[in-house]
C-alpha cells in the first residue's frame, strides 16, 4: 500500500536518481561544453565560466526531454550551442534581421560540429536538416572560408 | 599571412576540443555549476 510518505520518499529517490545520472552526465562531458563556451568567445560580455553556468541549466532544463534517439554528446552540443546562440543575441540591444542571420547562424553551428569530428548523421541530428545538405553545405563553407584566407593573404602581402 | 595558412587554422581548430580537455573546470567546479543549476529550478517551481 503506499503511504504518503512512500510516495515522498519515491519521489525523493527518483529526484536523486536523475541528479545523479545528470552529474554523471555532465562530468563525462565536461571539456565539450567548456570547449564549446569557449569557441563562441563572447569574452567581453560573459566569462567562459558564465557561460558554462548557463549552458548548465539549460541542460537541466531539458534534461528530461533527452529521449537517447540521438546520442548524448549530439544532445548537449545541441542544448549548448543553441544556449550560446541566445547569449550572443542578447548581446545585441537593437537586433535587426541583417544582425541575427539565422542560415550564418546554422551555418556556423554545422562547421564547428564538423570540425570537432561529429559524423553528417550527428549533425543532420543536431540541425533537422538532411545528410546529404550537411554534406553540400560542409563543402560550400570550407570553400568560402578558403577564399576568405586567400583573400586576406593578397591584402595582407 | 602565407597561403598554407588555412589549413593549419583548420587543423588547430580541429585539435581544440583535445585542449579543452586540459582547461575545463574541475569536477568538483562543475558538480557545483549542477547543484546551481537544480536549486535554481527547484526554486522556480515553488
Amino acid at each position: 500500500m503506499k503511504t504518503r510518505q512512500n510516495v515522498l520518499l519515491s519521489r525523493t529517490k527518483d529526484k536523486s536518481d536523475k541528479e545523479q545520472a545528470f552529474n554523471a552526465m555532465l562530468l563525462r562531458n565536461k571539456a565539450l561544453i567548456w570547449h564549446i563556451c569557449s569557441d563562441y568567445n563572447l569574452g567581453k560580455v560573459w566569462k567562459v565560466e558564465d557561460c558554462m553556468q548557463k549552458v548548465i541549466v539549460s541542460l537541466w532544463r531539458y534534461f528530461d526531454t533527452f529521449e537517447g534517439r540521438s546520442s548524448e554528446q549530439t544532445w548537449i552540443y545541441r542544448v549548448a550551442t543553441n544556449t550560446m546562440l541566445m547569449l550572443r543575441r542578447k548581446d545585441i540591444k537593437n537586433p535587426t534581421t541583417e544582425q541575427i542571420d539565422v542560415h550564418s547562424e546554422i551555418n556556423s553551428m554545422i562547421i564547428r560540429a564538423h570540425l570537432d569530428g561529429f559524423t553528417y548523421k550527428e549533425i543532420a541530428d543536431m540541425t533537422n536538416l538532411t545528410e546529404g545538405t550537411i554534406a553540400m553545405r560542409i563543402t560550400r563553407i570550407k570553400l568560402q572560408l578558403k577564399e576568405m584566407f586567400k583573400k586576406e593573404s593578397k591584402e595582407d602581402i | 599571412m602565407k597561403t598554407n595558412d588555412f589549413e593549419i587554422q583548420w587543423q588547430r581548430r580541429k585539435n581544440a576540443l583535445k585542449d579543452a580537455e586540459n582547461n575545463a573546470p574541475s569536477d568538483d567546479v562543475v558538480l557545483n555549476m549542477a547543484k546551481i543549476a537544480q536549486n535554481r529550478a527547484f526554486a522556480q517551481e515553488m
